[in-house]
């Protein structure tokens, strides 16, 4: 599975093989963070999650989050009514 | 042992009431520090209690449904309170504490409060934190 390129709203230039997508779009804080937090625990080192939301907290809490877990974010594309990341699992 | 120093967590946080504005928000940021890696410990009292009683959480929840509805919202965005109870009792680095003066005031059965949550005084949660730096939340 690719994201990163491919529809009007990305500016993103990089393509990522993405691990797995998580769908938040229908859930507000904490949801987003949870979800990824949770479906991240049984991933691998090195896998790249996609986590799809319309919180426009997120990319915020994703950096906090991001900060005290070590995870890296690779990518946050942000179009008109939701935000798409990409996390690289770092342990 | 309960109340050893080795287990004092990085955030304390006391939920005292079991108004959806006291209950979801201290849920949610346990769950939340959970996920970021910070230890937890919570003290439920009082009127709080009732949500970590078996089924306590889904009254919250429907309680405060209808509190939206009746005011024209219909509720969306929010996680279920059962699956942020359930988070915070399987998660790792959180612990749940129900109050022994509460179960003896409202008459709770041990057997009617979720598994996993040991009975404490205020003595006990006091010893971790009362020369501690961790950070005590009040719900």
């Amino acid at each position: 599975m690719y994201g990163g390129l491919g529809n009007s709203e990305n500016k993103s230039s990089v393509t990522y093989r993405v691990d797995r997508v998580i769908d938040a779009s229908n859930l507000m804080c904490p949801g987003p963070i949870l979800m990824l937090s949770t479906s991240i625990s049984d991933l691998p080192q090195g896998s790249v999650v996609m986590v799809i939301t319309r919180d426009p907290a997120f990319e915020e809490d994703l950096k906090s989050w991001s900060t005290y877990t070590g995870h890296e974010i690779l990518d946050i594309v942000k179009g008109s009514d939701r935000v798409i990341a990409y996390i690289r699992k770092a342990r | 042992m309960l109340g050893s120093q080795q287990e004092q967590a990085d955030l304390a946080i006391i939920v005292r009431s079991d108004r959806p504005e006291s209950v979801y928000p201290a849920l949610i940021l346990a769950t939340t520090a959970s996920a970021m890696g910070v230890k937890v410990e919570m003290f439920f009292t009082f009127w709080g209690l009732r949500a970590i009683v078996k089924g306590g959480a889904e009254e919250i929840e429907r309680s405060f449904y209808e509190e939206l509805r009746s005011r024209g919202f219909e509720p969306r965005g929010i996680p279920r309170l059962s699956d942020l109870v359930a988070m915070a009792k399987n998660a790792g680095n959180i612990r749940i504490y129900a109050c022994s003066t509460t179960i003896e005031a409202m008459r709770i059965s041990r057997d009617s409060i979720i598994e996993g949550c040991p009975i404490v005084g205020a003595s006990t949660f006091l010893a971790k934190y009362a020369r501690s730096g961790a950070k005590i939340l009040v719900f």
